[in-house]
């Protein structure tokens, strides 16, 4: 829904009024030598302080935005990206030469050995036959 | 026979380059003007040759390969994979240049792997055959698993068996599922594909185009493959190749399996947020100026994932805008991470800074493509992004939200990355002697940043130029022409 003609030109006014006013207070301030400045700070350091810091926005922005992105990026690589998907080909990969390994030392190279396997084996299946009927 | 002949011109320029005794100078030149040729080429098609108001398939070449199994060398051009395969002929452009600007050990070999890289992507965008588009999607590998391993920088090794095995174990699933949906179809004729609604099929391209993307959690060789590979050809990897997974899901995925689609939306549009939050956490804190933009590529990606899933015109249209919007911006970034490591021996940011003073070119080119990349408006990526965010607020809003919570911190990251490397103290690594972007850098990223600037003032030049207008609809009609 668009605003009224009305609210517009109030809008506007307003604005352009405030701007000119913050201009005006601006020269009376500080646009001619005049020691209205010191005056404000020692009557009201707190407003020359807030304003200084521009009502503390930046500072409002660091808390809510920019310290827990941080801390959640860094979080995020430390704990979840390094080790769990930068290193996990690594693990995978280790746990396959670990298991190679172990079955390399099984080939014992003996007949005796892969018959006995191979009964195993039928052994096994047979019992499986067995039960599923 | 002009699709064919664009995925010869980089093939057979790749054959060239390998076969004929060339004097050593004489490679690293000729791969440039092949790939230019390719440009060229694609320009010639687009300008005079293609009727963006006939939909369906154009430039169609055909040709029987197993007649009983319904297997045929097919490629042609849909409007969307039009501008799909123009980003790639000039991302290899840039890219083969800018790799004879900086110099490779064993030129023949290096501009030889480069070029079939480029033509075996070209291919994946215009093969109209399962099997044929399988081919081509591994035919990629090949070229980036010696590029990697060999020309790649002190963990090439390690990047390239992480990239490798990750893109194979996706890969066989993809070509179970090619098999068993050919079979099942009777034809593997991309264009006479009926729907399936095989749950497994669907997760076997899915997965494998996941881990192409990548698609959080699959992105697990990213980091290290961008990180270690050369410049230029991370500048492939992710400004064109990984287009490669989404083109497939938006080429093979959505249409041919709508009702998986749909069973499946709520989880990979959960996958996808979460990987568009965490890249940009881990792109925000990244040490490196590679780190930065690798991850942020991830988070991309997940954006033109969410959009694709959103399956409707909005969504549709502001994935493909923001493919090509982001093989532009990595490119361009990666390029100029290139750069600023030729003069800094590194890209750590903590080593780096200040690169700005003397170095206004550098700086106008990485701000101008930092600030297109964060999305400011009026830019491309902002249009991509926000027709998005429209398409998947259709879905529910809280998908919106966590994407305008994304964009906020791409904000964050690529003003952090520009500060870091351009502003503040003169890092250590720093050389005071070390120059300004040279006039062939300059061309190259001004190139890529031109074509930024070109979309942003008219992103309608492709959104109005693809799908037929309409896109949920010709996508759901499987690509059908009138």
């Amino acid at each position: 829904e668009e605003a009224s003609g009305t609210t517009f030109w109030v809008s506007l006014v307003a604005t352009l009024a405030l701007s000119i006013a913050g201009i005006a207070l601006a020269w009376l301030l500080y646009g001619r030598r005049s020691d209205a400045p010191r005056r404000v700070r020692s009557r009201a350091p707190w407003a020359v302080r807030a304003l200084e810091h521009k009502l503390y926005w930046d500072e409002a922005y660091d808390t809510a935005f920019y310290r827990p992105s941080s801390r959640l990026g860094l979080a995020g690589r430390r704990f979840v990206e390094d080790p769990l998907f930068l290193r996990s080909l690594g693990v995978l990969g280790g746990g396959v030469r670990g298991a190679s390994a172990r079955v390399a030392a099984a080939q014992t190279g003996l007949v005796r050995s892969y018959v006995l396997a191979l009964a195993a084996g039928v052994a096994v299946m047979a019992v499986v036959f067995v039960l599923a009927r | 026979m002009h699709t064919t002949i664009l995925i010869l011109i980089p093939l057979l320029g790749a054959l060239l380059v390998w076969i004929v005794p060339w004097p050593r100078d004489w490679v690293a030149p000729f791969a440039v003007l092949t790939s230019f040729a390719a440009l060229a080429f694609w320009i010639g098609l687009t300008a005079s040759n293609f009727d963006f108001d006939r939909g369906g398939l154009h430039h169609e070449d055909e040709l029987t390969w197993v007649a009983d199994l319904g297997i045929a060398y097919k490629v042609g051009l849909y409007d969307f994979s039009l501008w799909l395969v123009g980003l790639t002929v000039l991302v290899s452009a840039a890219a083969i240049a800018y790799a004879f600007w900086a110099g490779r050990e064993r030129p023949r070999a290096y501009f030889g792997l480069l070029l079939f890289l480029e033509g075996a992507t070209v291919g994946v965008f215009a093969a109209q055959d399962l099997i044929l588009f399988y081919v081509f999607f591994e035919a990629m590998l090949i070229p980036l698993y010696v590029l990697i391993g060999v020309w790649g920088g002190p963990n090439r090794m390690a990047a390239t068996v992480k990239l490798i095995v990750y893109t194979l174990a996706g890969s066989l699933l993809m070509l179970v599922s090619i098999i068993v949906l050919g079979l099942s179809q009777g034809t593997f004729d991309m264009t006479e594909l009926g729907r399936s609604g095989s749950t497994w099929i669907f997760l076997g391209f899915a997965v494998a185009f996941a881990v192409k993307a990548p698609l959080w959690p699959f992105h697990g060789w990213l980091p290290d493959a961008y990180r270690e590979a050369p410049p230029e050809v991370t500048a492939l990897l992710s400004g064109v190749i990984s287009k490669t997974a989404a083109y497939g899901l938006l080429r093979i995925a959505l249409p041919t399996f709508p009702e998986n689609v749909a069973d499946w939306r709520v989880p990979v549009l959960v996958l996808a947020s979460i990987g568009l939050v965490y890249g940009s956490l881990l792109a925000f804190r990244a040490p490196d100026v590679r780190g930065v933009v690798a991850y942020s590529s991830h988070a991309q990606m997940c954006l033109i994932v969410i959009g694709l899933f959103a399956f409707n015109d909005s969504g549709l249209n502001g994935a493909l805008l923001q493919m090509v919007n982001h093989g532009l911006i990595s490119a361009a970034l990666f390029l100029l991470a290139g750069t600023i490591e030729r003069r800094a021996a590194t890209g750590e940011l903590a080593l780096l800074g200040g690169m700005a003073r003397g170095r206004p070119i550098l700086a106008t080119m990485l701000i101008g493509v930092g600030v297109i990349a964060l999305a400011v408006p009026f830019s491309t990526s902002f249009a991509a992004e926000f027709l998005i965010l429209n398409g998947v607020f259709e879905r529910g809003w809280g998908w919106a939200v966590v994407g305008v919570v994304a964009i906020v911190l791409a904000a964050m990251y690529m003003l952090r990355l520009i500060s870091a490397v351009l502003h503040q103290d003169v890092g250590s690594a720093v050389p005071r002697a070390a120059l300004d972007l040279r006039p062939v850098e300059t061309t190259l990223v001004g190139a890529l940043l031109v074509g930024l600037v070109a979309l942003s003032l008219w992103p309608a030049g492709i959104t109005d130029r693809a799908f037929g207008g309409q896109p949920a609809r010709t996508v759901e009609a499987q690509f059908d022409g009138p």
